[in-house]
């Protein structure tokens, strides 16, 4: 195989795939904050009750999160959607949107890298959404 | 010269402060001060904007620097420092990503094949850090960050690369792209050579990301540039793409395994950013070195003692 330089390739400019990625980690990345700021804001001024009081937090937050989560009642894995009627569990919400923002663009742009015969990336990108879908449920961290 | 004394009496001043935090902190293990739990995220907040001005005037990411020093000087336990320096590291990330990929600065065919092994690894470095004794880790981490430090201090400034010879992989996948570099208004083609190579590098990067929590930009960079021949710039851009994705598996763990205080991330993640945006302001007016060695002396401050209180737990 011969050796390309980088004058040999064909200038191009940014991708309509990195394009696409970038407007959707823009706006789930917006969400996010969004969300993280109003929960915070609902949280700390007391507007929802949280799970934990914030007073017995000093108590807790030196310990191990094993021990932590006995302490205060709380359970690990998906626990905390079924609690966002709870100031410091909705605050969790914004997080997961934040850690949400890259397999949705992942999955923004697969269907254009199979369709532009870019199978490589795109067996990639499904290898990495399985990765990220394993993480998130808990499969492998749990 | 005003500003360089500035920065270093700032550095100077998050130690004080962060010290003062610990402080209390022994105050209120002693049980009198639980009804000032709000002094928590106030400090926090205060010491995380330091760490982003600090932290973006040396060209370090923000984690890199959060994790030790409020790992070592905080009473938090390191478990939820490190889910907060993972969330900090990854909205940073998110944040930054947009315009790089669009100035063309950051380019996924680069950061795709990397970050997927970087993924895998920072979901199992993630699942070690969470099982093993906080010491062991608080440990581990005082060494690692002393020897970035040690790092940042012998070597030079990256090289710009440019002319490296695409190899199989990279010919492939067609990494290879066009850039306008915004500061002489030249284009930029790359191409990337090493693709192999860079596969166990950036695999261990994703491991010490989950395990410690840090971001992994002091060393994606220098991979991505002197391993793998990519220009400066678009390095420094695609770095940030790796993390975001790296960052997000291990994120995801901390957050199954409950590691995430909703209390600590939000002063953290506005702190940092914050700090970043006042800190880009001040670049300008402080030089390079000195920049360069308050970052140095911070990190090897901040990495001896977490040494030390690994040691003594």
């Amino acid at each position: 195989m011969n050796p390309v330089t980088p004058q040999d390739v064909s200038p191009h400019d940014v991708s309509p795939h990195d394009l696409r990625y970038a407007r959707w980690m823009q706006r789930g990345a917006l969400l996010g904050f969004v969300l993280l700021l109003l929960s915070y804001a609902l949280y700390l001024g007391g507007v929802l009750k949280p799970a934990v009081d914030l007073q017995r937090l000093p108590q807790l937050w030196t310990l191990p999160v094993a021990d932590y989560l006995r302490a205060s009642g709380s359970q690990d894995g998906w626990y905390w959607l079924s609690q966002l009627h709870q100031g410091d569990y909705l605050n969790v919400l914004g997080i997961a949107v934040l850690a949400s923002v890259t397999p949705l663009c992942y999955l923004a742009v697969l269907p254009g890298l199979w369709r532009a015969g870019e199978h490589a990336l795109a067996w990639i990108a499904v290898a990495e959404l399985l990765v990220l879908l394993c993480a998130a449920a808990g499969v492998l961290g749990t | 010269m005003l500003c360089a004394v500035a920065l270093v009496l700032m550095t100077l001043g998050l130690f004080n402060l962060a010290a003062a935090a610990e402080v209390v902190a022994l105050t209120d293990a002693l049980g009198s001060a639980a009804e000032d739990w709000w002094l928590w995220p106030l400090a926090l907040f205060a010491i995380a904007l330091v760490i982003g001005v600090v932290s973006v005037m040396g060209g370090i990411g923000g984690g890199t620097l959060f994790v030790p020093v409020v790992g070592a000087l905080f009473p938090f336990h390191l478990d939820f420092v490190r889910g907060a320096g993972l969330i900090l590291a990854l909205a940073g990330a998110l944040a930054a990503g947009p315009q790089l990929l669009r100035d063309g600065l950051a380019s996924l065919r680069l950061a795709m094949p990397l970050a997927l092994f970087g993924s895998v690894f920072s979901v199992l470095g993630a699942m070690v850090g969470l099982s093993l004794p906080a010491s062991v880790v608080q440990i581990a981490l005082g060494l690692l960050v002393c020897a970035i430090a040690l790092l940042m201090l012998r070597s030079s400034v990256a090289a710009e690369q440019g002319g490296v010879q695409a190899d199989a992989i990279a010919q492939a996948l067609g990494i290879r792209g066009r850039y306008v570099d915004p500061a002489d208004g030249s284009a930029v083609r790359w191409t990337v050579h090493r693709t192999m190579g860079g596969v166990p590098v950036f695999a261990l990067i994703g491991f010490m990301g989950g395990l410690f929590g840090i971001g992994a930009g002091w060393a994606n960079m220098p991979a991505l540039n002197l391993l793998m021949g990519a220009p400066l710039k678009l390095a420094a851009g695609t770095s940030g793409l790796l993390l975001s994705v790296v960052n997000t598996s291990a994120t995801w763990v901390y957050l199954n395994r409950g590691a995430v205080l909703p209390l600590l991330v939000v002063p953290t993640v506005l702190g940092v950013m914050l700090g970043a945006m006042l800190g880009g302001r001040l670049l300008r007016r402080v030089s390079a070195r000195t920049v360069r060695y308050t970052v140095i002396v911070l990190l090897l401050a901040a990495g001896l003692r977490s040494l030390i209180k690994g040691l003594a737990a």
